[in-house]
């Protein structure tokens, strides 16, 4: 109990220092956009123009025929994986070989490689490797059918289990009705199941009478214990006084109603 | 109860193979692949000589004996250190040794060019200072012989059969131990 409190205490107090920190920070980035952004309008004008300039002889680098190579290359440059880099694709790599592959890549599109041809080419050159969209091969279907078999098997065992929580919940109803109503129900039901359960309540109803006889044995036993001890401490005269009275007004009443009538 | 024991114990032996999996990624090394070259013809090209442009070497020039082409650079310092070994090798073993030089600072698209007489004084330095183990050097400005051959980077190193057919690619340098573990058992083969 006491661990529990002080663990509960000290999420607590960390909560606001956390809640402090975050909104330190939002006000220091706050902070920082603001004073980029002053600093962008003051030197705005000039740099703008540098843009333009040196956007310019890259954009005579790469001259495409249409927006149809263009898209071509653009996706092509994406999907190419770089073979020196650990993980980036010729696009983001400015390795010398990502370099050399963008260029081979434009050079190919221009002599009327289509994508998949492209792709090939450095696949023939680089392996698997330098593609991002790896084909299906012994290898890589792990990768596609342990996930699909782990769903499968998930949904499986969950059917089973909440079948077998349901057979349990029939059971359970089963055995109420059949102490109320000698197990009407579990007849009803006519499955492998039930005749269990029917022996059961057979026996649950024995051990019910076994367990009733022996109340009913024990309360005269101690009764009669109760009466006797009773008599033993109260006078004999008494007990046989009451007797004859009682006995002598129960006749009188008989006789009384037996008049009246 | 058999039953509900192996269920049981599925998690963990999901667990067990998920560790020993993770375990072995811990000591892989993801730059170590197979060569797409590997048991294929080597790729035909048409380039001149690193010192004398009149000179064409093609496929054919290295036909005829097995033959170790490395790739390499003066800028590249590993391949600085592997020119002694390198020189041993044809000295001591008689290992032909044909170098492809491989530039890294040409690219026309890109606005920089580099002249090949500016190259020569900087090759013929270093060779003198480290061993030359080259019978000749092939010059690949355009690096269009290094695309064909999946080259990554320099140095790496081919290991060609009479027939013209790679045996092996090795990425980095060859050493006395890489020599011995790797290299040598394929020369061997092909060198019979």
């Amino acid at each position: 109990m006491t661990l529990q409190t002080n663990t509960l205490n000290q999420s607590n107090k960390a909560k606001p220092t956390l809640l402090n920190l975050a909104f330190a920070l939002f006000g220091s980035f706050l902070l920082i956009s603001s004073q980029s952004g002053y600093a962008q309008d003051e030197t705005k004008a000039e740099p703008k123009q540098k843009a333009e300039q040196t956007q310019k002889p890259e954009q005579d680098i790469t001259p495409f025929k249409d927006d149809v190579q263009k898209s071509m290359y653009m996706d092509l440059v994406t999907e190419l994986r770089c073979p020196k880099c650990q993980n980036q694709n010729i696009a983001d790599s400015n390795a010398v070989i990502a370099q050399d592959m963008r260029v081979k890549t434009k050079e190919l599109l221009d002599e009327g490689y289509s994508k998949q041809d492209v792709i090939d080419y450095m696949v023939n050159r680089y392996g698997q490797f330098a593609h991002y969209d790896p084909p299906l091969t012994l290898a890589t279907s792990i990768l596609w059918f342990v996930p699909a078999a782990f769903v499968l098997f998930c949904i499986v065992m969950l059917i089973q289990k909440s079948q077998g929580r349901v057979r349990q919940a029939d059971a359970d109803v089963a055995r109420k009705n059949g102490t109320a109503g000698k197990g009407r129900r579990g007849n009803a039901s006519g499955t492998t199941g039930s005749d269990d359960i029917h022996d059961n309540l057979k026996v649950d109803e024995a051990e019910l009478d076994r367990e009733l006889n022996a109340l009913l044995d024990d309360r005269p036993a101690s009764a009669q214990n109760q009466s006797s001890s009773d008599a033993t401490s109260s006078s004999g005269g008494t007990y046989s006084d009451n007797e004859g009275s009682a006995g002598s007004e129960s006749d009188s009443s008989s006789q009384t109603t037996f008049k009246s009538k | 109860m058999n039953k509900r024991i192996l269920l049981a114990s599925v998690p963990l032996v999901a667990f067990l193979v998920l560790c020993v999996f993770l375990l072995k990624g811990l000591f892989s090394d993801p730059s170590k692949r197979e060569s797409a070259l590997l048991n294929r013809q080597m790729p035909d090209f048409k380039l001149v000589d690193l010192y004398d442009e009149n000179i064409v070497y093609t496929r054919e020039s290295l036909l005829g004996e097995p033959v170790l082409l490395n790739v390499w650079g003066t800028w590249c310092t590993t391949c600085k250190y592997e020119l002694p070994f390198l020189t041993k090798l044809r000295e001591e073993y008689g290992v032909k040794i044909v170098g492809v030089y491989y530039e890294q600072a040409h690219a026309p698209k890109f606005g920089q060019f580099v002249k090949v007489e500016d190259i020569r004084p900087d090759v013929t330095d270093m060779l003198a200072r480290w061993g030359n183990p080259y019978q000749f050097n092939i010059l690949d400005l355009d690096r269009t012989l290094s695309l064909d051959l999946g080259v990554t980077g320099a140095p790496e190193s081919f290991l060609i059969d009479a027939n013209g057919v790679v045996k092996m690619h090795h990425m980095g340098d060859i050493n006395e131990r890489v020599w011995r573990n790797q290299l040598a058992p394929v020369w061997n083969e092909i060198a019979e």
